[in-house]
């Protein structure tokens, strides 16, 4: 398929999802309008409107402001950084300068996957690494592939009781792979399968990996670095999650990168470097990062020990966590950092299916604002700096009131305007926040990743990112909003759980 | 005014933003063909190299046919190449490095560049015997950059131009670089050259120099330095340096610690006692057990874990002193581990 086919298959694509989307928004608008119409006076109605547009309004001009200055403060961080391009090259002159890190492998029926996931672990260039795996009472066979696959014994481990989990059944250690130790517990969810590999762990650094994510080969090397700078302040190094959607994928490691052919993949890679080139980077750089990806990041043990670990019965975990250390620290004055690296990498696979999606984005969106709820105390409040402050106002504007404030906008401004209530600036006002500002901040992340870090080895790769980064504007990131809300919604019921994703592999 | 801007403003930006990412696309199939020239250009460079090591051309010649932008190249293939050699051949390659290498251009280069370039390029001259270089990477030795100033001071120390440890543990301090894991593999580089300046540093008033110092006195090879660490344990006003000099004289393994790692079983801070537990552990002898079985008692439990190892390590008198500990409920559990751990 050339790279013209490509493009007209994504638009089709794209078109098919906009215009489902449109057609339930029009379903609304007309349930909307028939009810309200009848019983509002005039002068009540004007008001509404003024306020409901106008709230609208500052909201898009507050998100829309804080990405613009995430995408400066990333390009800046981006110019800064010393980058060792080739591998080997890194490898000679880092290697010597490293921390020993225990990889935590939380594991939960993975049978499937698990012995290709932790061979790879075990090829990572790194002079001195254990891998930990914890199967967290897994009902299928994970724990029996992994002890026949390499061949490991039950053996004792000394370790200190210093975090809460669920009993651990027995720990196996194979003579055959020295690094690896596999720990077997009873089912607490992924905080508690990392607590009890915390408390397992032996080296300085503990690194939360996911069990199917793979991670690059110099991934650990780089991402150490700026512990090896600063032991004393750095606390916390997040690396960037990329999709792995359409790559070629041999023996856990990624051979070509390439483009997925579904749309929905295509988008959220264009998503991802938002995410991560830009907002993670930014608030890096600001000092105010919220988040490091539960998928790859590494952690000074004593910090995790400090904070009493990922806060169990959670499923924002990750997020949970960081916000957790900011807060102990700006509770006892301490000077650190955390970091985010745009270089080390680790693989995922995203869900290509809307059904998939709509999952992990309302667990996401569940997962911001028990955090955000749970520690808001922290909001404003000088003693936890720019965490408390711009950290925590972020937060706040783009998980919390920024969904519902969105999808409100969805629905309200078009009848404001159908109605005359809105005057035309104030409606293309509305329009640029939502869609055209976008269009700029998708375009910039991908200029972002081209200028610093191509990774996309082929021109016409960043053609139809480029064009993705176009259409998921218009309809893709209007659907993301909607699955918040519906996490909002799950929220506010007391949903808990992770809720299950199909995956299809790597291939 | 405000709503027309965020409009024309927003579209400007999109547009703006698409032309640039046009332009970054038409650029990248430029470059392209530009980095297969590149690398074309690489090849030769490489070639020339080989010929020379094979004496089938002069260095006149691959000076004559080098272009000054190929300067960079040729440190970079040669440094690739002496990874591999050692003896003869690597001082042969060395000998050639000294004819067809321009120093005046690659001391220009040094002062340009992004940091990693300048660290790169420090890395790749750790060969060079002469004095201009050796003046060059001085100079980067007051860069603003940590990684070059640590490229450059390995470089110097690597081709033997000397590197005051004073100097630099000087320069580290103005440059907020302590807590970097090179300084502290630099400092242990220079450990067996310059023990008395590592005397001297250890006793600095600065912590982070202090832990640097102990630290590199372990590597020098010089057992007369145990006194000087016995000494620090006993009166260094900081515990991270006490208990430096007590991995140090674990490390060391020699009898003559033991005054010391008695002194820090009794530390008031906990990571001196853990510390001290395990140095008693390393060099094994039996006088401290006792001590070694009272802090099974101890509330932290790494420093029980440290003294249950450490006794288990200690031959028959300490392997029964923790089997008596399994029976108390305090030690029981770190007894029976560190039992456990030493049979597996």
């Amino acid at each position: 398929m050339n790279a013209l086919d490509r493009v007209s298959d994504l638009t089709a694509q794209a078109f098919r999802i906009i215009e489902t989307w449109l057609l339930s928004i029009w379903d609304v608008m007309q349930h909307y309008v028939m009810s309200m119409s009848s019983f509002i006076p005039d002068e009540w109605a004007l008001v509404f409107a003024v306020t409901v547009a106008w709230l609208i309004l500052i909201n898009g001009i507050l998100l829309n402001g804080t990405y613009f200055l995430q995408l400066v403060l990333a390009h800046r961080a981006l110019r800064r950084r010393g980058h060792i391009p080739d591998p080997l090259e890194a490898w000679w002159r880092l290697h010597e300068q490293t921390v020993p890190i225990s990889l935590l492998v939380p594991a939960y029926a993975e049978e499937a996957t698990i012995v290709e996931s932790v061979r790879s672990l075990l090829g990572l260039h790194y002079p001195n690494f254990e891998i930990i795996v914890i199967n967290d009472g897994s009902p299928d066979g994970t724990l029996e592939k992994l002890l026949s696959a390499f061949e490991c014994a039950q053996t004792s481990r000394a370790y200190e009781e210093a975090v809460e989990h669920e009993p651990i059944r027995g720990i196996y250690a194979s003579e055959r792979y020295p690094r690896l130790i596999v720990v077997d517990k009873e089912n607490g969810g992924k905080a508690d399968a990392l607590n009890a590999g915390i408390n397992i762990a032996r080296c300085p650094l503990v690194c939360a990996v996911d069990a199917d994510s793979i991670l690059e080969s110099d991934a650990l090397l780089r991402a150490v670095q700026p512990f090896v700078e600063d032991m004393d302040k750095v606390v916390a190094v997040g690396g960037t999650i990329r999709i792995a959607n359409g790559c070629t994928i041999q023996n856990g490691r990624v051979l070509k990168i390439d483009l997925p052919k579904d749309v929905l993949s295509t988008f959220q890679i264009v998503e991802y470097l938002r995410a991560f080139l830009m907002a993670r980077l930014g608030w890096s750089e600001l000092g105010a990062m919220m988040l490091i990806s539960g998928a790859f990041g590494i952690f000074k043990r004593s910090i995790l020990l400090d904070v009493g670990g990922y806060t169990r019965n959670t499923v924002g975990e990750d997020m949970e966590v960081i916000v957790k250390i900011h807060r102990h620290l700006g509770e006892i004055d301490d000077d650190y950092v955390m970091r985010f690296l745009p270089e080390p990498v680790c693989w995922t696979e995203a869900p290509s299916r809307l059904k998939d999606m709509a999952s992990q984005r309302k667990r996401w969106e569940r997962g911001s604002l028990e955090t955000f709820f749970r520690h808001r105390s922290m909001f404003g409040k000088r003693k936890y700096g720019l965490a408390g402050t711009v950290g925590y106002l972020n937060i706040l504007i783009t998980d919390v009131i920024g969904p519902p404030l969105e999808v409100l906008g969805y629905i309200t401004m078009p009848i404001l305007y159908a109605f005359g209530l809105l005057n035309l600036d104030f409606f293309l006002a509305y329009l640029a926040l939502t869609f055209v500002f976008g269009v700029f901040l998708s375009v910039g992340s991908l200029i972002l990743e081209e200028m610093e870090l191509k990774r996309y080895p082929k021109p016409w790769h960043l053609l139809v990112l480029t064009y993705a980064a176009v259409l998921e504007n218009f309809g893709y990131r209007q659907l993301n909003n909607w699955w918040r809300i519906l996490g909002w919604w799950e929220f506010m019921r007391g949903k808990t759980g992770w809720g299950k994703i199909t995956r299809t592999g790597f291939k | 005014m405000l709503l027309a801007s965020i409009w024309y403003g927003s579209l400007s930006l999109a547009a703006f933003s698409l032309l640039i990412m046009f332009y970054l696309i038409v650029r990248r199939l430029v470059t392209d063909f530009f980095e297969r020239r590149y690398a074309a250009r690489r090849e030769r460079t490489k070639l020339l190299m080989f010929g020379l090591i094979n004496e089938e051309i002069t260095p006149e010649a691959v000076r004559r046919r080098l272009r000054p932008r190929d300067q960079k190249f040729l440190l970079e293939i040669s440094g690739q190449l002496r990874r591999g050699l050692k003896g003869e051949p690597e001082d042969k390659l060395v000998s050639l490095l000294n004819d067809v290498v321009d120093v005046d251009i690659i001391s220009r280069e040094l002062r340009k560049g992004t940091a990693a370039e300048r660290a790169a390029l420090c890395a790749e001259l750790s060969w060079s015997s002469n004095p201009v270089v050796h003046q060059a990477l001085r100079d980067r030795l007051d860069d603003s950059e940590a990684d070059v100033v640590l490229a450059a001071a390995n470089a110097l120390l690597e081709s033997g131009a000397g590197l005051s440890l004073h100097g630099f543990a000087l320069k580290v301090v103005k440059n907020k670089m302590l807590g970097h894991r090179g300084v502290r593999d630099l400092f242990r580089k220079l450990a067996p050259q310059q023990v008395q300046e590592l005397r001297r540093l250890v006793r600095l008033n600065i912590e982070e120099v202090g832990v640097l110092a102990a630290d590199a006195l372990a590597r020098c090879g010089d057992i007369s330095v145990i006194p000087d660490l016995n000494e620090q344990v006993k009166s260094n006003p900081f515990k991270n340096v006490r208990a430096e000099c007590l991995r140090s004289l674990g490390e060391l393994r020699h009898p003559d610690g033991e005054d010391a790692v008695l002194y820090g079983l009794e530390d008031q801070a906990w990571e001196v006692r853990t510390q001290a537990a395990i140095a008693a552990g390393r060099i094994g002898t039996q006088d401290l057990v006792p001590l070694l079985k009272e802090l099974l008692q101890e509330e932290r439990w790494w420093v029980q874990f440290r003294a249950a190892e450490a006794l288990s390590r200690l031959g028959d008198i300490g392997r029964s002193a923790l089997q008596r500990a399994t029976q108390d409920v305090r030690s029981a559990r770190v007894a029976e581990l560190a039992l456990a751990q030493s049979e597996t």
